[in-house]
């Protein structure tokens, strides 16, 4: 027998439905949907149309020239401007007449200098590499006199400079890997290797710059290590460049007089006064003592090491046969 | 007559932006979209090179303006002691680096960082679970997110092994990174490739056999996350301790 | 937090609303099985409960995606899943098995009332008697041929519905169970597990819908059909806590890498909710009452009771399974080292008010419903289809 009429139309409604609903989806389906997979093609165009926000190093030089070239050949050439002073977006774009509506205090860099900012990298940390130049503030303090912990870094270190050299870092010298004692000691041994026995082979400075080890263990800068001073930055696993700090700025990091250092721990200097009153005494003009590099070394080297020992060649370091 | 269109609209897109940049380089997104297979964009990690600054971190977030207590990048640090035992912690993603060691009352005998981010898998479990075709892979190897399409039904962050999505109340879509796409096709490193003072992050092209990338997986050995998943990650890890997860 | 967890599980993205939507789906195919088990498999003791079972699966049907809808960050978008469904995701077919199954449950319900309709049509005069006209599409006639028609449609829309209905709420098990990203989650049981604590789940319900709303109006039950339902309940829920004890069993007898996490997982956060109250009271409390209730000779009114106070413990069993599922899963941190915290807010959009808004309404419902299509009149003319 045949079906009744509401069954007929019960499904007819059914049908109805489905078929408006198919015709609904290809309507309401986005126009690039599909094309090169199942997504919107059209999305990628506007995902790619969101603006940059750090512009990168080469658009602060645009106008930032000197600093730029400070920076750039110190060993901070591998920090972002905008890692420290914050995203140059609006800065440049201002400074560029590209925006409108912007005043000039909005369009000022966004980042203020603090002490914290330079711990998040040189805080020193057991899981950092020892190769990396960290400090505990207060042991670091403490070495140099320091009595407020609120002190900022910028006081003695030039964030633009921080190793104060004269050459490019990255054309700097290459040198052997250099490890530490307290890359496998918990602190300073007693001992020296030599007087251990079985101790795993280990390149020290002393294997190589013999005479003027023994002659800097003789003077007052003895109880620094050579890398203090001739800082050593690893670059692979089996070199790295060493930097030869003969510069003044950075004997006066710990030399200079400040007002939050104790002046009982460590000789300190006002370096000005320090140049006029010395300057007639070694017969050179005020200015010129300033400028020259090594100034300090010239009257001062045996307070570190007798600079005379090292007989200079081009590039190469001397070594004196049998000792 | 659809790929016409979304050619108009490429270049209409391509050259509104190249005015508003002026001087950065060359905005190079292709108008026909084949020519990105060229590209197969992938990531290295080098955990023997990262102090755990931070810098990838805030530069990510100012970069993509991503909410407070959301995370397209963290770095994870690991420390040892004699016992073996270890103790990760990453506080705020460590974008305020870290301020002290995490092990106090024992003497550590080994500790890392290792920097965390999106794997841009090629099997990646996010895009094979989204119901609506939100989210998917690039033809040059990018997992993104279509914001305009997404529902926000949180799918996709279940399904992530690595932990590197999340669906923030607003905008109420998922997100995650993107390894700067918007960076990338401008020539310009990623954000994070950018901040790192340490070369412990590096982006390119593995299509591209004089890369730097490439150069490094050719010549170190790596370790990618999670492999019995199947999700066949981008994400190449050099130094990657068993313990890292 | 406790432990390590990656700082995007902080926040845990599926909350009281996921819990509640697989809960109400579970409702649906339990009461919907339950009708199918006379309809298609001839049960006949529960022919008087198979029309209400049949409602209630109808109302409960229309909140399921209640939950859902609040819980999406773009509501508004909702149909994208119809429009543009991607296939490999589990949580595609939702749109497309949810209106199926609501188009053969209210073709069911249509068929199964055709012959009241009818007589209420001539009975029922002004606008009642237009809204007759349109539900029965201008077809206001019926005899025992149409009847016969009716009754052999809806045992082909039960059948149908039978795999629907597992299928709606199977999903949601297979959808958690193939997320090898979480350790809680990840297994191949996930899907079976939830079907059959759905059934458990919907047949608790309409016993105590049933007891309860007979106790309201003082009317006498159907003793055969609640005794046939709690012989279902004790048999499915026996066969829901093995397959969820076998799934924990497995896992504490492998040992593998997600072990040591998920112990800590179940005798730390989920110790009261799932050990205490999921598995000791809530599993073999009711499991000790029934078989009781089932294997012993008891008298009638204490057996009556004792089912009403199990079908009670076993809604809650399996809303505390949902919440465990759920809840545990993100609770445990991908790296395999620690855990976060989750508190349901009371207020929020999302909160512990809204969910009980949401569960509650469907029963109010079901209340206006009978008024429209009457469950528990016994019909004259034998229509109870």
């Amino acid at each position: 027998m045949q079906s009744p009429a509401y069954v007929w139309r019960v499904f007819t409604v059914l049908i109805v439905v489905v078929v408006l609903g198919f015709f609904g989806q290809r309507l309401m389906r986005p126009a690039s949907f599909g094309q090169i997979g199942h997504y919107r093609a059209d999305s990628l165009a506007e995902i790619v149309s969101q603006e940059p926000v750090h512009q990168g190093k080469e658009v602060c030089r645009e106008c930032h020239k000197k600093i730029w070239a400070t920076h750039e050949k110190d060993i901070h050439f591998s920090v972002e401007c905008e890692d420290c002073h914050g995203t140059a977006d609006v800065h440049a774009k201002y400074h560029r007449s590209e925006v409108k509506l912007v005043s000039k205090e909005a369009a000022q860099m966004p980042k203020k200098y603090t002490l914290e900012g330079c711990l998040f990298c040189h805080r020193k940390l057991y899981s950092r590499p020892r190769t990396f130049a960290q400090i505990d503030p207060v042991e670091h303090y403490k070495f140099l006199g320091v009595s407020s912990t609120e002190t900022r870094c910028t006081e003695c270190h030039s964030p633009h400079e921080p190793l104060f050299l004269q050459n490019d870092v990255k054309k700097a010298r290459i040198h052997p890997v250099i490890y530490e004692c307290e890359d496998c000691h918990d602190s300073r041994p007693e001992k020296e290797i030599k007087d251990v026995a079985n101790h795993p082979t280990v390149f020290v400075c002393r294997d190589c710059h013999q005479p003027v080890v023994d002659d800097f263990k003789k003077h007052e800068h003895s109880f620094l290590r050579c890398t203090t001073c001739h800082l050593y930055y690893r670059e692979s696993e089996t070199s790295g460049r060493i930097f030869k700090n003969s510069n003044q700025k950075f004997c006066l990091l710990c030399h200079e007089r400040k007002s939050f250092k104790d002046p009982n721990q460590v000789p300190q200097i006002d370096f000005e006064k320090h140049i006029q009153a010395m300057a007639p005494i070694v017969h050179v003009r005020p200015d010129e003592l300033k400028d020259t590099s090594m100034v300090c070394l010239k009257c001062h080297f045996d307070f570190v090491h007798d600079n005379r020992l090292i007989k200079k060649i081009q590039g190469f370091w001397n070594y004196e046969d049998g000792k | 007559m659809r790929l016409a269109l979304y050619n108009a609209a490429g270049i209409c897109v391509g050259s509104m932006t190249l005015s508003a940049f002026g001087k950065l380089t060359e905005f190079d997104f292709p108008k026909d979209l084949k020519d990105l297979g060229k590209f197969d964009w992938g990531f290295v990690v080098d955990t023997t090179r990262c102090i755990g600054c931070g810098s990838c971190v805030r530069a990510c977030k100012a970069e993509n303006k991503v909410p407070d207590g959301y995370f397209r990048t963290w770095v994870e640090r690991y420390e040892f002691d004699a016992d073996e035992a270890v103790l990760v912690d990453s506080p705020k993603g460590a974008i305020e680096s870290f301020k002290e060691n995490h092990t106090k009352d024992k003497p550590i005998v080994k500790g890392f960082f290792v920097p965390k981010l999106c794997n841009h898998c090629r099997n990646s479990a996010c895009t094979q679970v989204c119901p609506v075709g939100a989210t998917f892979e690039s033809p040059d190897g990018v997992v993104l997110i279509d914001k305009t399409y997404c529902i926000g039904c949180g799918y996709c962050v279940q399904a992530c092994p690595y932990g590197c999505r999340y669906l923030a109340h607003p905008p109420g879509t998922a997100d995650k990174c993107t390894l700067c796409y918007h960076r990338i096709h401008r020539g310009l490193p990623t954000a994070c490739v950018g901040a790192c003072p340490r070369q412990a992050r590096i982006c390119g092209n593995l299509k591209d056999p004089k890369s730097e990338i490439r150069r490094i997986m050719n010549e170190r050995r790596y370790h990618v996350l999670k492999p019995d998943l199947g999700t066949n990650p981008k994400c190449f890890y050099i130094g990657l301790d068993q313990e890292v997860k | 937090m406790e432990g390590f967890v990656f700082p995007n599980e902080l926040h845990v993205t599926w909350t009281v609303m996921i819990v509640l939507y697989p809960y109400i789906t579970g409702l649906v195919a339990g009461a919907f099985i339950v009708s199918s088990l006379y309809h298609v498999f001839g049960i006949t003791q529960l022919k008087s409960i198979s029309r209400f079972s049949l409602v209630s699966s109808f109302a409960f049907l229309l909140f399921a995606t209640l939950p859902l809808l609040n819980h999406l960050g773009h509501p508004e978008r909702a149909f994208n899943i119809m429009i543009t469904p991607h296939f490999t995701s589990a949580m595609s077919g939702f749109g497309f098995v949810y209106s199926g199954y609501g188009v053969i449950v209210f073709l069911e319900i249509w068929f199964c009332y055709r012959a009241d309709f009818v007589r209420r049509y001539a009975t029922s005069g002004g606008i009642a008697k237009v809204i007759y006209y349109i539900l029965l599409l201008g077809v206001t006639e019926r005899d025992e041929h149409t009847d016969h028609v009716d009754h052999k449609i809806v045992k082909t829309l039960a059948s149908i519905g039978i795999p629907v209905a597992l299928m709606l709420h199977g999903y949601v098990g297979f959808l958690f169970g193939s997320i090898k990203a979480n350790p809680w989650w990840s297994t191949p049981l996930m899907f079976i597990i939830f079907i059959f604590s759905a059934v458990v789940s919907g047949v608790a319900v309409l016993i105590f819908l049933y007891q309860f709303v007979h106790w309201l109006k003082k009317k006498a039950i159907d003793q055969g059909a609640l005794d046939a339902m709690a012989r279902l309940l004790w048999g499915f829920m026996i066969v829901a806590v093995v397959l969820e004890m076998m799934e924990l069993l497995s896992l504490a007898y492998e040992q593998t890498e997600r072990w040591a996490i998920l112990h800590y997982l179940i005798t730390g956060p989920l110790w009261y909710s799932y050990v205490v109250f999921q598995i000791f009271i809530c599993s073999i409390g009711p499991f000790l009452i029934l078989s009781v209730v089932v294997l012993a000779r008891l008298p009638q009114r204490l057996s009556n009771i004792l089912i009403f106070i199990s079908s009670i413990m076993l809604l809650t069993q399996v809303l505390l399974m949902r919440w465990n599922v759920v809840i545990g899963g993100q609770l445990v941190s991908k790296s395999y080292r620690g855990f976060t915290e989750f508190f349901p807010g009371i207020l929020d959009k999302e909160g512990l008010v809204v969910a009980a808004i949401i569960f509650i309404v469907p029963f109010l419902l079901l209340r206006q419903f009978d008024k429209i299509f009457p469950f528990f009149e016994t019909d004259t003319h034998g229509s109870n289809a």
